[in-house]
């Protein structure tokens, strides 16, 4: 995941603005992007696993 | 990121069909122009000017250097003059080049000048035309991300 530095036109046009959280494959090519600074890598938050769903926490509390 | 160097960039203009067609191998010139309407007004209780800001504008000048092969630079710049209503035309200019990590420039272009051409009988240099531009709603920077 990458976040867009400035507002950035792809290959189809598309356009996203600056902050823009975008993958590679939006980008196209990404290492000339990282040498110019256009672009930050974003670490993807982990995500919190639980050993039971919600509704069979709330059942043991009960 | 290294400097800039003029002479790489892409010009695309649309023709008449709304296609972008890169004029590069014909545009010789091209300088944009912003403005932006200021004024400026005093009080009593300073010696300094205060400006307020008003609307901007762009203008664009381009020199294109003439051929005779169909939907180039002259052909595609002249059958939009001679367009009834004349319309307006995405210009695209991408600088220093094309390629990923550029600068891209994107703006609906009318045409408010054209002309046909200068003639001298002893020159050897290639015949050139002007061609100015204003630019409706302003023009959008973007960087290009490649392919």
């Amino acid at each position: 995941m990458y976040e867009l530095q400035r507002a950035m036109t792809n290959a189809k046009g598309e356009t996203k603005q600056a902050g823009a959280l975008v993958d590679e494959s939006w980008l196209g090519n990404l290492k000339k992007l990282l040498e110019r600074g256009w672009v930050k890598p974003v670490k993807r938050k982990p995500v919190l696993k639980t050993d039971k769903p919600l509704n069979e926490k709330e059942a043991d509390n009960g | 990121m290294a400097d800039i160097k003029m002479r790489d960039a892409v010009i695309k203009i649309d023709n008449s069909s709304g296609t972008p067609v890169d004029i590069s191998g014909n545009a010789n010139t091209l300088s944009i122009t912003g403005t932006r309407q200021n004024s400026e007004y005093y009080n009593f209780a300073s010696d300094d000017a205060k400006v307020i800001e008003g609307g901007r504008s762009h203008t664009v000048t381009m020199q294109i250097i003439v051929s005779d092969t169909q939907d180039q630079g002259y052909d595609l710049l002249g059958d939009w003059w001679e367009t009834t209503g004349g319309g307006e035309r995405t210009l695209t200019i991408q600088y220093p080049d094309s390629t990923a990590g550029s600068y891209q420039l994107v703006g609906e272009a009318v045409l408010t000048g054209f002309n046909y051409g200068d003639f001298e009988a002893g020159s050897a240099e290639p015949m050139m035309v002007e061609a100015t531009m204003m630019v409706s709603g302003g023009f959008t920077r973007t960087v290009i991300t490649g392919t």
